[in-house]
């Protein structure tokens, strides 16, 4: 638990450098790079830096991609061998005649031999690790292979082979009982767009609050992007590495909605390289320091976006933070609860399945979502999950502000399920304490 | 720089070497410490001094004079970085998958398979910085 505590800070530590050597290729000079990284901090407010497999799969995307687009730069095939490659040099060239050149100059064949074969490993450890991050290298690696960033024809493929033989074998029985689940959606960019948008425009007043901040903040980002690849444009200074890697993660929008949680992730895929497209619009090219009048701009908008983030990465806290109570709760639950009890939480928001992941069968009467006109929550659901063979029941106090920020009951209804459904027959109280109570509900079978 | 890579290479030959009995028994901190160093940058880190990254010598070829070539050696030392940890954590996460299907999970075999690997590299690392300055002579 110690080391889950300090997870994000860790996290984010072992992202600079990564974060960094990528900016090193994306920018012309080391100031802008660093300022890349400043911005990438102050904006990544999606919250997958916590101890999971996203922040590590993150964290190998972002190294593999620094090592690539500094190793193995350049196109794959002769340019002049056909029309379809003369024409894509010549736009590329067009577009963006600079490749950035800080870095490591073409590593002997025998270094780029163990250089190819650890990304290949970065590659097969991410797709071991986590589901998404393997499908998003897979658009990255393949428009800088089309943009002459990557002449390693083989990386995208064996991306997209990695990422689906996983999928298809050796996640076999996710893969047979979830096929409507996977590509039920396939195609359907509105409703992973438009669609997850608003449906997470939604609940009360302060948590609609905080969507709005953080679409705000995602397009006052997008915009300074677009800016800074157009100036740099003029400027014919380096933008396009950056610009194809911001927009690459997008064209998963028509794979599946994700949970409807895509579009956070894609933002946060896209962001190292959208960091760095958007302080091009304040700082210079050249070498030095960028005066004090851009100096100034910089410290304002870096100003307004900490003050942001502030809200758009803590703004949920309140449901999001499980105080040491309710984690002590979940301990008393684990030390009394047989084996292959069922385990119910009144909103899906309890800190547990921390351990003994498998020795349960875990419920949940309501989804951590906003649900528009919900109804209060009656007995009837716990009894009837409950009505064979028992279960117990746990409401904690993150699952109330959860219920509340996202209006999934109407106001104060837990407390009041507390008070109607606890006093019913076959229900009895286990334990109470400040973060929350358990249940424990009677069946009419073996009475466990 | 040749001292300050002998000296990587010393801390991390050392810890290689520390992990694998601590990897049976030992106070746990020490445990979670010296494991918990390798597993994050033993093998990677073995890796890049054998491919000298964030040296002068693998920097950019655009570099001319000392300063030049202090400033090329830093801007490939983030990549350096983030190759050492990266591999470390990607070769950790290789093999403890690779015990989960095979059915054979042992922390202390996957320990002492870092800590080998991390070994190997630095030995080969330390025959390669010699032979290449002999070609170089």
């Amino acid at each position: 638990m110690v080391i889950a505590t300090w997870a994000p800070l860790g996290i984010n530590l072992l992202l600079l450098a990564p974060l960094l050597a990528l900016a090193r290729r994306l920018t012309s000079q080391p100031r802008q790079a660093w300022a890349g990284v400043w911005l990438f901090y102050l904006t990544s407010w999606v919250g997958q830096d916590y101890l999971a497999p996203q922040a590590y799969a993150f964290l190998l995307l972002v190294t593999l991609v620094a090592c690539l687009l500094s190793a193995f730069s350049g196109w794959a095939w002769p340019t002049g061998s056909n029309r379809f490659t003369r024409f894509l040099a010549r736009s590329v060239t067009r577009l963006d005649p600079t490749v950035p050149h800080q870095g490591m100059s073409s590593p002997p064949p025998a270094d780029a031999a163990i250089l190819l074969v650890t990304s290949v490993g970065l590659l097969l450890a991410m797709t071991a690790s986590h589901q998404l991050t393997p499908f998003a290298a897979i658009p990255i690696l393949a428009v800088f292979l089309l943009s002459g960033r990557l002449r390693m024809p083989s990386l995208p493929i064996l991306a997209a082979v990695l990422a689906f033989g996983w999928l298809v074998f050796v996640a076999r029985d996710f893969f047979d009982g979830h096929l409507t689940q996977l590509f039920g959606s396939f195609g359907d960019v509105e409703a992973h767009t438009l669609g997850a948008v608003s449906q997470r425009v939604a609940g009360s007043d302060p948590h609609v609050l905080v969507v709005y901040i953080r679409l705000a903040e995602v397009a006052v980002v997008w915009l300074l992007a677009a800016m800074g690849a157009f100036l740099a444009h003029r400027r014919r200074s380096a933008w396009l590495t950056a610009a194809l890697g911001a927009l690459a993660p997008l064209l998963l929008i028509p794979g599946q909605a994700y949970g409807g949680e895509l579009l956070l992730r894609l933002y946060l895929f896209s962001l190292p390289f959208a960091a760095c497209l958007a302080v091009l619009t304040l700082m210079p090219d050249r070498r030095g320091g960028p005066g004090w009048r851009r100096a100034l701009a910089l410290l304002a908008m870096g100003s307004v976006l900490a003050t942001a983030t502030v809200v758009t990465r803590y703004g949920n806290d309140s449901m999001e933070k499980f105080t040491p109570d309710e984690v002590a709760l979940v301990n008393q639950l684990y030390a009394t609860a047989p084996q292959g009890s069922i385990l119910i939480e009144a909103v899906r928001n309890t800190p547990w399945q921390f351990q003994k992941y498998a020795d349960y069968d875990y419920r949940a009467l309501l989804a951590a979502q906003p649900k528009p006109g919900a109804g209060p929550l009656t007995c009837d659901q716990s009894n009837s999950i409950a009505r064979q063979f028992g279960a117990y029941l746990i409401i904690t106090t993150s699952q109330k502000q959860a219920a509340d920020l996202l209006e999934t009951t109407p106001s104060g209804d837990l407390d009041r399920f507390i008070a109607t459904c606890g006093s019913s027959p076959g229900w009895s109280k286990l334990f109470e304490n400040a973060g929350g109570v358990v249940f424990h509900i009677q069946g009419a079978g073996n009475g466990n | 720089m040749a001292i300050d890579r002998n000296h990587i290479a010393w801390v991390v030959a050392a810890l290689a070497v520390a992990a694998v009995p601590l990897s049976f028994f030992g106070p746990d901190g020490l445990r979670v410490v010296v494991i918990g160093l390798l597993m994050l940058a033993g093998p990677g880190t073995a890796l890049v001094l054998y491919l000298r990254l964030g040296s002068a010598g693998a920097a950019d070829g655009e570099a001319d004079g000392a300063g030049a070539h202090r400033s090329a050696a830093q801007s490939t030392l983030p990549l350096a970085i983030s190759i050492a940890v990266a591999s470390s954590l990607a070769l950790a996460t290789i093999v403890s998958t690779a015990m989960v299907f095979a059915r054979m999970w042992a922390p202390p075999v996957a320990v002492l398979v870092l800590s080998l690997i991390t070994l190997l590299l630095l030995v080969l690392g330390a025959r390669r910085v010699p032979a290449s300055a002999a070609g170089a002579s």
